[in-house]
């Protein structure tokens, strides 16, 4: 017996090992739920190859709509009622897909994806390749995948006929991966249908098999301005120049740095000019600054972001940033706004909760532990605007990897227990 | 007979030509130069108005030119013979005038000044303007006032017959807010000059009507470059993406604020860009910077100066500045280079001299004594080229303030008083 065979022995008592077990966890629905996901795989995989090949860019609208149009007709032939929520002109944005079912029975659930890519129609990445295991493409794995796991775990319950007298509701964006602005129009319908439901699914790729998203960080701006005394260099420290833009915003920052860490909170100067004269684009992402050695610098700017967890952890982090701004070196007067951007999405409790349905579904899966995964590694996504409306979950998409770089790519092994799982999940969500 | 009165004498018998009693304070030669000042007094306002006109911003070596051209007339029509001394292209500066005239009485003067103004030409800070007795405009106090002072108190020796025989030369730098490099050439005629004169005198803006410098600190530069790694800005001041390099700068800042105030030191950051791109342009007055505030900065760049009182010191200043600079934070590498270092100007026994024959020529005149200027309050100058071969006296020129600053001024009420005063300082100089 060589090393190989004998582990491929110990796979395969696993394996019945664990279809004795999940027999025992699993209901009768649920089996024949899972039976259905394991027929309609290879379609699944054909599907998700159709939608990577059109390009959907987020400022592509018409390739927005053409791969919403696959979207909606799936939906609509399990019994989804749909609506295509065109955005504003100005906007430059493909719309919104809206599908609906009604019924009596449960919890409303939610579910949450994107069609768009950030791959636009002039990016060298275009198409679906595949290797063994690994789909390359973009959006497959975020999200186009997690569009696809979401569709065919609704349609396992269909074919069940367990989708009946549930109540769910679809949004699949157009405009995630660059929201299109006014954010209150762009994100009106998600947090209209927020109000009305008791629980969100999203279906953003996943960070590891065995890990959901029950936090995301929100993400805001901050903008720092600082005057000093414009005078000879050789005063600098006396009474009369006192100590110039360039070392208040120094103390500014280093206090920043020193006073205001703490767990899921991230405050990121990127840009500071400073001189005599300084200049800023209308982008606010470049510009130029003017000034002399001899002259001691009496304007700088800084332009920053701050993530948090809470509202709370966000609330107590300006404020602690206000008083160490209003605590001026002489002759210096400096100034922070802040401009709001993405909500977070806390660990609430109710996440917790729902994270626990899922842990029970995996392990009766046989597809072991699920556990909540470390938010100060994610970033914003568009859950975090439902996040005070709703329990929720993200990261319930496919495993893969390289988002948002050509080569982005999906592990097509991952995706059939994916899809089980959630069809599960979202049964058992939905049962009461 | 009170013991003021006997020092008074002792001073007089050892400076002033033997004729002149305590009770004649003044010579008939004297009074006839303080005639012509006034004469010229309406003259003397008008030209000065005339030069600050002219922009002459450093780095505006066209300006620079034209309003020497202004210069080298007048000392040209006094019989000065002038030589306008270009320095090398690479050096982007506009030059200096050289005057001269030759005889064999008395002591040999080099008299110094600067035609350029720290307003280059893109400064809104561009012309003349009266109200009352107060003058704002570019130069009007550094020092195309004091050049004045300098140029219409020589008018009145001239005028009275009292240039003859002399031995003056006159030295007016075109780059003396940010002198031309190197600094072995664009010094090398006025350290010529000093090597065989007797007395300096330099006209730079007094900084009071009663105070003189007798010494001046020493100036250098010195520039820190602070890179990072690139990370996006949710994993700031984790163990793999550090905290980047707008902190690891806001940190060697502060620290040097809190760390190296000493009397007769400053150390001014002039110029700061920073971001995810940023750079200084050749002549190190312009940066530029990119960055976006979800991206952790790479890239910093700071220019400042360093004034000190003696070598000693700044080698010393130097030395801490260093040691704050290597102790840098993760993931960050910081580096300070620093330019210049020439010597400083030390209240020597040969300065103090020269300043008691001028506060005497003050008392003589009724304007009272003139005392040692606080060299903390005052920056650099070029006297500190010349210290070591030579006494010298600074800060002659007008009395005014903000000097550097958009509102720059002088009080025309003391450019009488000031012209009298030096014409008859260099006369009693140039005279024994």
């Amino acid at each position: 017996m060589n090393y190989k065979f004998y582990t491929a022995c110990v796979v395969g008592l696993m394996g019945s090992f664990q279809s004795a077990t999940f027999a025992q966890k699993l209901s009768k629905e649920e089996i024949l739920v899972s039976r259905n996901v394991e027929k309609n795989h290879k379609e699944s995989i054909q599907f998700l190859e159709q939608t990577v090949n059109i390009n959907s860019g987020s400022q592509n609208p018409a390739g927005v709509k053409k791969v919403g149009a696959l979207y909606k007709k799936l939906l609509e032939d399990i019994g989804f009622t749909t609506t295509w929520i065109d955005m504003p002109e100005s906007m430059n944005r493909g719309g919104h897909l809206i599908a609906e079912i009604k019924g009596t029975k449960g919890k409303k659930l939610m579910l949450i994806g994107h069609m768009d890519t950030v791959f636009e129609a002039d990016s060298p990445f275009q198409k679906w390749e595949q290797k063994d295991s690994i789909a390359v493409g973009p959006g497959t794995c975020d999200m186009k995948g997690g569009n696809m796991v979401m569709i065919y775990a609704l349609r396992a319950m269909k074919e069940a006929n367990l989708l009946k007298d549930r109540q769910i509701i679809v949004v699949i964006h157009g405009d995630e991966e660059s929201a299109g602005s006014p954010i209150e129009i762009s994100r009106k319908d998600i947090i209209d249908i927020a109000k009305r439901s008791d629980i969100a699914l999203g279906f953003e790729n996943g960070t590891g098999f065995n890990y959901a998203t029950v936090a995301r960080r929100g993400a805001s701006g901050w903008s720092l301005k600082v005057s000093g005394k414009q005078a000879h260099s050789s005063g600098i420290f006396s009474q009369g120049a006192g100590a110039g833009a360039v070392y208040e915003t120094a103390r500014i920052l280093n206090s920043f740095y020193e006073q205001l860490q703490e767990p899921n909170l991230t405050f990121n100067p990127g840009l500071i000019m400073g001189g005599t004269a300084t200049d800023m684009s209308a982008t606010s992402i470049e510009g130029t600054a003017s000034g002399k050695t001899n002259l001691i610098a009496n304007t700088t700017v800084v332009n920053g972001d701050l993530r948090f967890l809470t509202n709370e952890q966000l609330q107590n982090a300006r404020a602690k940033m206000k008083t160490i701004v209003e605590k001026n070196l002489p002759l210096t007067k400096a100034e922070i706004t802040f401009k709001d951007g993405y909500p977070s999405m806390p660990p609430t409790e109710g996440n917790m909760s729902v994270l626990n349905v899922l842990n029970k579904v995996s392990l009766d899966l046989g597809q072991g532990e699920v556990k909540a995964f470390d938010p100060g590694k994610r970033g914003a996504g568009d859950i975090s605007f439902v996040a005070e409306y709703v329990d929720g979950l993200d990261g319930l998409g496919v495993q893969g990897g390289n988002a948002h770089a050509p080569g982005e790519y999906v592990n097509l092994n991952s995706i059939e227990a994916i899809v089980k799982r959630t069809a599960i999940l979202m049964m058992r969500l939905t049962d009461k | 007979m009170n013991s003021k009165i006997i020092l008074l004498t002792i001073i007089s018998a050892v400076n002033f030509l033997p004729e002149v009693s305590f009770g004649q304070k003044l010579t008939k030669q004297e009074t006839a130069i303080l005639k012509n000042v006034e004469m010229n007094h309406a003259e003397a306002v008008k030209f000065l108005e005339t030069t600050v006109n002219i922009n002459s911003g450093t780095n505006n070596t066209g300006g620079v030119k034209k309003v020497g051209a202004i210069y080298r007339k007048m000392l040209d029509d006094m019989g000065f013979t002038t030589t306008w001394v270009d320095m090398p292209a690479s050096m982007k500066r506009g030059g200096h005038l050289v005057a001269e005239i030759k005889g064999d009485k008395g002591k040999k003067l080099l008299l110094n000044s600067h035609m350029d103004t720290v307003f280059d030409l893109n400064s809104p800070f561009q012309k003349w303007s009266v109200r009352d007795s107060i003058a704002s405009g570019p130069g009007a106090n550094d020092t195309k006032g004091g050049i004045m002072i300098m140029l219409y108190a020589l008018k009145a020796l001239h005028e009275t017959g009292q240039l003859k025989d002399r031995q003056i030369v006159i030295v007016i730098h075109g780059d003396e807010e940010s002198a031309g490099s190197p600094i072995e050439i664009s010094r090398k005629d006025l350290v010529d000059a000093a090597k065989r004169s007797d007395y300096a005198l330099c006209f730079e803006s007094g900084k009071e009507f009663n105070s003189a410098s007798i010494a001046r600190r020493g100036g250098s530069g010195w520039t820190l470059k602070v890179t990072a790694r690139q990370s996006h800005s949710g994993q700031i001041f984790s163990e793999k993406a550090g905290p980047g390099a707008i902190y690891e700068t806001a940190r060697i800042l502060s620290r040097f604020k809190e760390e190296l105030q000493e009397k007769y030191l400053t150390f001014s950051p002039g110029i700061m860009v920073a971001g995810a791109e940023a750079d200084l342009d050749s002549t190190g007055l312009r940066g530029t910077a990119f960055g976006k505030s979800n991206i952790v900065a790479t890239t910093s760049i700071v220019k400042g100066d360093l004034r000190y009182i003696s070598i000693g010191q700044m080698e010393k200043a130097r030395a801490k500045m260093q040691a704050i600079v290597n102790e840098g934070f993760m993931h960050t590498e910081a580096e300070i280079t620093f330019t210049g270092g020439s010597g400083a100007m030390p209240p020597t026994p040969g300065n103090e001299k020269l300043l008691n024959i001028l506060s005497q020529v003050s008392q003589d005149l009724g304007q009272g004594k003139v005392t040692a200027f606080d060299p903390a309050l005052r920056g650099g100058g070029d006297m500190t080229q010349i210290a070591q071969y030579i006494d010298v006296i600074d800060g002659l020129g007008t009395v005014g303030g903000n000097a550097h600053a958009p509102d720059e001024y002088i009080n025309l009420n003391y450019v009488e008083g000031i012209i009298k005063r030096m014409a008859i300082f260099m006369h009693r100089l140039s005279t024994n």
